[in-house]
């Protein structure tokens, strides 16, 4: 059979069996349909919030730093969901809410899902519409008390682990403290950086002090040279004070000046300046001024000595290079001794700091942990003697008997027996026309 | 009784021809007016795997448009090609991207009018058809009513319906396909356009990658969760073809590298040297390609098909292949070779991997409680699933979603399609070209059979039109046996 108008033909020709095969298959469906009462499926969901359940490490890694303080559990929230939804414990407390009702029959009458927005979802399988409800609905609630057991159970397992912590956690926090106060006690310091701060200005001054010592130093070595050729070329005492006076003709030259200029006046008043008298007084005038001048010299009369002002400052002087180099070197040692000690103290400065950082991290580290499992544990007392909600059941998402649907629906049982039939009754038809074709050609 | 000059009408066929025909052509009409309701009401906001959902997210009327489109293309198309191109041409290309590209719209419905279109248009013109029965077609009608047992299951069947009907022009290739292809020159025609198909595929998946790291976004056909593959050295784009899905692309890419490699490997009698070259440079690209999907499903399933190779092409000298297989196996084993390169491979993506277990175990509980049909197709993504993920593993699947009776009807379509497989390869009537060809795809369903255990393929295009493929292969040997085919020459020069 391989013509086209053969396949159709065989069909056509066995149309009658086609007919019969999907008539029988139609027929036999609607028979075992009321025959056999159908099943009924109603639906029942509870929400679950996504972090309701995160309870174990999940959460808690982001707040306790150090290691996990609760058990790892690694397989996701949903699948322990799905897990949780066909137990032995959630059944077994649905039968109960169910009088008459088998565990065992129960368990098969449910089927379940979740999804990933957290949404549970019961299908309940009964003989009438009203039992497929209540199981659905007693499977909801029995989940939800097994999932508010479970959860509370976690939460108390978690306060139990944290009040068993906290103790340590605050006793680990105060022997990171006290070590802290132990390496600073060591090191004769309450604040090594107020310390440090306070051995630079001093390291800072005794630098410039040596600077100012060594520069004076040198100062001196120059002066020293000068001061003694100085001293050696000046007497130790000089005159500090002298008396002069006048001598005796010199007085008398100036009166007889005084005089003679008095008659020179007069004589003018009445003769010419070529008269001989006036001349006369002029020359004896000039004479007299001439002999005057001549007899001017001071005449020392008294004098004081004292020692050198200059001698004296300079012996001072010599005196003081003197002391300070005799105090130099002392001095100078003294400085240097305490700038290596300041050294020395500031080069192990770092290391103080390095392993002050170190314990003051690792103490603010266990601090914390300390305050958040106190935190934590009372927030988890706070939760647990208020008690919480694991999950939310909404009414309206709840079965409800008018909302239940037959399984397999009517129109499901009558697209299968018609489809299936025509497909059978196509094979059958194509079979024994392959049958009869081979029977034709091959009659043994 | 007609003839080609007269040409068959409706009523050639009687009132009751008519009747049918008409009450088809109300159905069609009905159906068509369904769906632009349902593209105008949803559009393509349900469809996340549509790739125009890039083009534009929840447009009405667009995957209407898109169809008309391809409708109006097609028409024009076949106006032109008619004169230059035959329809089994267009047919046998059209199945070859179908196979590679699932970005692609409207593929397999292009197809399946270009069957019925080859089909009714024979029938009018000549009064008949060249219509071969393929026994795996008619395991495919077991496979029909398995899936119509999820209308059993669901509490909203036409929903269910919604998702079946866009399945099913695929799924039932395997009955129409071997109107086009019927012969072992067909075949190997198909098998030339399949392999024109992946390098296609290729070549987009080349410009992925020079898109992706020339630009730092990722660039290509992927979805979010799975475009993106964290290698050692920081996040790497997951290249993807023509599909959707790395592993998709891997799957497809093997299971074309394996028939080249089939191919490279032929006695020269069977294929010219050219040709013979030809497939080894595709089979590198293909490698490469595949490497570059990062699907470790995918590296697995053409690792140990491309070991298979050897087996069945030289089967006498399997005990030194097993020989030397051994020790290798022996000396990766002892020095820790092998556990560190799986460990390695493993922690790539370790979640990725460990989720399919839990999977898994979710659908095998689904069959034990519900053994006869199971829960339905897709059922096990609201089956106490936190995942939201189907099975990712296909028998598992089979049992979880379709129960015993999935599995008589796979079983069925695996018993047919290897029963055959072997009947032409073992055949000493078989022309050695097909026993070639039926021996090339065969091990290539191996990379699937593989690739299978790990993903979820079940209802992929690829794998129901290379199932028909696979039984066009029984027909091509019944048609040759009849000794009434037209052979002509072989493909090679033509890709």
């Amino acid at each position: 059979m391989n013509q086209a108008t053969s396949i159709f033909g065989a069909i056509y020709r066995r149309k009658h069996v086609v007919l019969l095969v999907m008539a029988g298959s139609i027929g036999v469906g609607l028979y075992q349909s009321a025959v056999n009462p159908p099943d009924f499926v109603a639906t029942s969901e509870i929400m679950i919030p996504a972090d309701a359940l995160r309870l174990s490490i999940g959460t808690e890694e982001g707040n306790i730093p150090e290691d996990p303080l609760l058990p790892l559990q690694e397989e996701g929230r949903l699948i322990g969901i799905t897990s949780l939804l066909r137990s032995r414990s959630v059944v077994i407390r649905a039968a109960e809410m169910l009088p008459g009702m088998d565990a065992q029959r129960l368990k098969t009458n449910i089927r379940g899902d979740v999804s990933k927005d957290g949404v549970v979802a019961y299908y309940g399988y009964g003989r009438t519409a009203e039992e497929a409800t209540q199981i659905a609905n007693a499977s909801v609630k029995a989940f939800a008390f097994v999932l508010e057991e479970m959860s509370d159970l976690g939460m108390r397992e978690n306060l139990k682990t944290f009040k068993a912590n906290e103790g340590n956690a605050h006793l680990r926090a105060k022997e990171t403290a006290d070590a802290i106060s132990a390496y600073l006690v060591s090191l004769e310091t309450a604040d090594i950086g107020t310390d440090m701060e306070n051995w630079l200005t001093e390291r800072s001054d005794i630098q410039q002090k040596l600077f100012e010592l060594n520069s004076q130093s040198q100062q001196f070595q120059a002066q020293r040279p000068i001061v003694e050729t100085t001293l050696q070329g000046r007497p130790e005492f000089v005159v500090s004070r002298q008396e002069l006076s006048l001598p005796g003709n010199y007085t008398n030259s100036l009166a007889r000046v005084a005089t003679l200029s008095t008659e020179l006046a007069l004589t003018r008043l009445k003769f010419t300046d070529a008269h001989p008298e006036v001349l006369r007084i002029q020359t004896e005038l000039d004479l007299v001024r001439v002999q005057a001048a001549q007899n001017a010299d001071l005449v020392l009369s008294a004098s004081t000595m004292m020692q050198d002002k200059m001698v004296a400052s300079l012996s001072q002087k010599l005196v003081d290079i003197d002391i300070f180099e005799a105090g130099f070197t002392s001095q100078r040692d003294i400085y240097q001794a305490r700038k290596l000690e300041l050294d020395t103290l500031l080069a192990e400065v770092p290391g103080y700091r390095q392993r002050l950082t170190a314990l003051q991290m690792e103490h603010n580290q266990a601090r914390s942990m300390a305050d958040k499992i106190t935190s934590r544990r009372e927030e988890l007392e706070f939760h647990l003697e208020h008690g919480l909600q694991f999950s939310v059941i909404d009414p309206y998402a709840q079965a409800v008997a008018e909302r239940a649907k037959q399984i397999p629906t009517p129109t499901g049982i009558m697209m299968f027996t018609s489809f299936a039939g025509l497909l059978l009754g196509i094979f059958v038809a194509l079979l024994t026309a392959t049958f009869s074709r081979m029977r034709a050609t091959r009659p043994y | 009784m007609t003839t080609a000059d007269s040409p068959t009408r409706i009523r050639d066929f009687g009132t009751v021809g008519t009747v049918i025909m008409a009450v088809l052509c109300v159905a069609a009409g009905g159906g068509l007016g369904y769906f632009v309701y349902q593209d105008g009401l949803a559009g393509l906001r349900n469809t996340y795997t549509n790739p125009l959902q890039l083009l534009e997210t929840g447009s009405h009327y667009l995957a209407t448009m898109v169809i008309g489109l391809l409708l109006v293309g097609l028409t024009t198309a076949l106006a032109i090609v008619n004169r230059i191109w035959s329809m089994d041409r267009m047919i046998l290309f059209t199945t070859g991207m179908l196979l590679v590209a699932d970005v692609i719209p409207g593929l397999s419905t292009l197809l399946g009018m270009l069957l019925l279109g080859k089909l009714f248009g024979n029938i009018l013109k000549k009064g008949d058809a060249h219509w071969p029965l393929s026994p795996t077609g008619i395991a495919v009608l077991l496979i029909l009513i398995a899936y119509s047992t999820t209308f059993l299951n669901v509490e909203s069947p036409v929903s269910s319906l919604a998702n079946f009907l866009p399945r099913i022009p695929y799924i039932v290739l395997a009955l129409f396909l071997p109107i086009a292809v019927n012969t072992t020159r067909k075949l190997e025609m198909l098998v030339d356009y399949f392999i024109l198909a992946a390098l296609l595929s290729l070549g987009v998946e080349l410009i992925q990658g020079v898109a992706s790291a020339a630009t730092g976004q990722i660039i290509t056909f992927a979805g979010e969760g799975f475009e993106t593959f964290e290698a050692p050295w920081g996040a790497t784009a997951r290249l993807t073809g023509l599909m959707t899905h790395p592993n998709r692309y891997s799957n497809v890419a093997s299971t074309v590298g394996i028939i080249v490699l089939w191919f490279a490997l032929q006695p020269k009698e069977l294929i010219t040297r050219q040709r013979r070259i030809a497939m080894w440079v595709i089979f590198v690209l293909l490698v490469i390609g595949v490497l570059f999907s990062w699907s470790r499903s995918g590296w697995m399933s053409f690792g140990l098909a491309a070991m298979m190779v050897p087996f069945f092409r030289w089967p006498h000298l399997s005990p030194i292949f097993l020989g030397v297989g051994g020790f290798l196996l022996f000396v990766g084993l002892s020095t820790g070779f092998l556990e560190m390169v799986y460990e390695y491979v493993r922690n790539l993506s370790r979640s990725s991997a460990d989720f399919r277990w839990h999977i898994d175990q979710i659908g095998l509980q689904a069959f034990f409680e519900h053994p006869t049909i199971g829960i339905g197709v897709e059922g096990t993504k609201d089956y106490f699933n936190a995942y939201e993920l189907q099975v990712h593993n296909a028998p598992i699947q089979v049992l979880a979603d379709l129960g015993m009776v999935g599995v008589v009807a796979f079983g069925t379509l695996l018993l047919t399609v290897f029963s055959t497989l072997l009947r032409v390869v073992t055949s000493p009537l078989a022309n050695p070209r097909l026993r070639s060809l039926a021996m090339a795809l065969g091990i290539s369903t191996i990379v699937t059979f593989v690739q299978g255990f790990v993903e979820v393929f079940l209802w992929l295009k690829f794998l129901w039109t290379f199932i028909a493929i696979l039984g066009c292969i029984y027909v091509a040997f019944l048609e040759d046996s009849k000794g009434d085919s037209k052979e002509e020459p072989a493909l090679s020069p033509r890709i």
